[in-house]
């Protein structure tokens, strides 16, 4: 089951007790929204392919006291709306949920007009706007049920895929904090939502080169996890971000604000999608290696960082 | 009645464009004859079922402010503040004003926010009505036309959207920049109630505000006006999109206007 039928699943839960909820789409979802329009047929609406209409009714609908969640891929609902999405939701602080499905490569095959690269660094400029990227299946129905009493705007980047974590039952879902998944030494590996299992991956993959690297997971970007940045980078000399998206705006950004603002004085490398836009479609893992973010690539900058 | 409303909020927007020596004020007078007979014909009071109006056209928000005025819902206070540093009544409206709902200025969305409120009314079973009044360069936007489509398949018969048909935009005339003809049969042809009526005929307008009432159908007011009415050396003059009055032009201009009937 991907993460996103598993939100879906949580979303109807959720509007099961709320009948302020309603869910627009923009003409996607097929197979996976039927849940929700089959128990709330008068809560769905399916603008069509109107992205930036859609976001502009969903601000109105709150005017009405509903809570409109908007549907689409990551790419349409953030970047062809993004006007709408700031002089709407953002500049009135209104509460419309914007669910962005496959962030990154998920889309892969699609090609490079649906690789979701830049979604985060544009909701990012947003003041007021919460940005959450959840590690898991589990962990993408925690958080929005943890999430439900947020005031304003927030943006949940949703997988295609299905995502699993180990001991994902464990993991918090606190806006503004960072999973601890282990603690290490000198070196830290953060992994952008479901980028998290890579760095675990990185991080064991280390561990035979006599590395003890911390791993954590990013899923809250804003609020921001800055205070839990610099716990977690007290004492650390190299820290690897892992994250399907552009190094602009992204996760990588975001960790080298605090970095600077904090003094925390460590090398940072930023592991995302680097250089001119790519002319391919590749699956998930062959864009990864064109990106230079396998487990080798990690490995590699992470070992010449720590010899330099 | 709705005549003199009309010529109040006129001489307002005059004297207070004066003194902040600011333009726009070829719009602000194009859509005073709809605002005046929005509020003689409905009640925008926020207050539990009054309607609601978007002003998508926000660069005229000078008439609306004035409008607010003459309801007695913003003070002369208030305006003087127009476009003072830290009003919150710039030129373009803001929601910190209780009955604007949203703030408008960036063309094209005003619309979209409106198809939202008349269908989240629709889930929650509010009877109010939801007004929009556009510029006719807002629909060069090809979002107005997304919005247009959702309201007319979702027979929103509780929005009403009130074109001001100046023909005139930023840069010149429509049917030279971006023609809209035939503007009416497009309309139609998107699954709303077409009404169209002179723009600055308050009787008519306010019957076509009473009529839209009564469809099923979004309803869509074509108000054919003209940029800058009721100051002769502005009407239809392009550059009055943008310019402001000085000492002499304001004379005249208040001149014109208070001995029209």
């Amino acid at each position: 089951m991907s993460m996103r039928n598993d939100f879906i699943d949580a979303l109807v839960e959720q509007a099961a007790l709320d009948e302020r909820i309603v869910l627009l789409t923009a003409d996607l979802g097929y197979t996976v929204l039927e849940k929700f329009s089959d128990k709330f047929p008068d809560r769905y609406f399916n603008v069509g392919a109107a992205e930036q209409n859609m976001l502009g009714i969903a601000a109105g609908m709150t005017a009405s006291g509903l809570i409109p969640f908007v549907y689409s891929m990551t790419t349409f609902v953030t970047m062809r709306s993004f006007e709408f999405i700031r002089n709407g939701a953002a500049l009135h602080q209104l509460p419309v949920r914007i669910i962005g499905v496959g962030g990154g490569f998920d889309y892969g095959h699609a090609g490079p007009t649906h690789h979701g690269l830049e979604d985060i660094a544009l909701m990012r400029a947003l003041q007021g706007v919460s940005i959450y990227c959840p590690l898991s299946n589990n962990h993408a129905q925690k958080l929005l049920a943890n999430t439900w009493k947020t005031d304003g705007p927030i943006y949940y980047r949703i997988s295609k895929d299905q995502i699993d974590l180990p001991n994902e039952n464990e993991i918090s879902v606190i806006p503004g904090e960072l999973h601890c998944v282990r603690k290490g030494e000198n070196v830290a590996i953060i992994g952008l939502g479901r980028c998290c299992n890579e760095a675990i991956e990185a991080a064991d993959a280390l561990r035979e080169q006599g590395i003890n690297a911390a791993v954590y997971g990013a899923y809250s970007l804003s609020p921001s996890p800055e205070k839990a940045l610099v716990e977690a980078l007290n004492g650390i000399k190299t820290c690897v971000v892992l994250e399907d998206h552009s190094i602009n705006g992204g996760l990588g950004s975001l960790v080298a604000e605090g970095i600077a603002e904090n003094r925390l004085g460590c090398k940072l490398i930023r592991a995302g999608s680097t250089g001119t836009p790519k002319k391919v479609c590749a699956d998930y893992a062959m864009l990864k290696d064109i990106n230079k973010m396998t487990t080798k690539d990690i490995v590699k900058k992470t070992l010449s960082a720590c010899n330099n | 009645m709705t005549a003199q409303l009309a010529q109040s909020i006129r001489l307002l927007v005059l004297e207070h464009a004066k003194k902040a020596g600011v333009g726009h004020i070829g719009s602000a007078l194009s859509i005073v004859d709809m605002l005046a007979s929005l509020f003689d014909t409905r009640n925008f009071k926020t207050e539990t079922g009054a309607d609601r109006l978007v002003l998508s056209k926000g660069h005229a928000a000078l008439a609306l402010y004035a409008t607010l005025h003459t309801q007695g819902l913003l003070t002369k206070e208030d305006l003087n503040g127009y476009c003072v540093n830290g009003s919150c009544l710039g030129v373009h409206p803001s929601h910190a004003i209780n009955e604007i709902p949203f703030s408008t200025g960036s063309l094209g969305q005003g619309l979209s926010f409106a198809v939202g409120m008349a269908l989240g009314d629709r889930v929650v079973n509010n009877p109010r009505r939801t007004y929009a009044l556009l510029s006719d360069a807002e629909c060069n936007e090809g979002s107005t036309w997304e919005a247009l489509l959702a309201a007319g398949h979702h027979s929103l018969g509780n929005l009403c959207a009130l074109i001001d048909y100046n023909k005139q935009q930023a840069f010149g005339f429509t049917d030279d920049i971006l023609t809209l003809e035939p503007f009416a049969d497009k309309l139609c042809a998107f699954n709303w109630n077409v009404i169209e009526v002179d723009g600055h005929d308050v009787v008519t307008i306010c019957q076509a505000i009473k009529d839209a009432g009564t469809s099923e159908k979004p309803t869509v007011i074509v108000c054919h006006t003209e940029c800058g009415k009721g100051v002769s050396y502005m009407e239809k003059q392009v550059k009055w999109h943008y310019w402001s009055m000085d000492d002499e032009k304001y004379e005249i201009a208040i001149n014109e206007v208070s001995t029209c009937r």
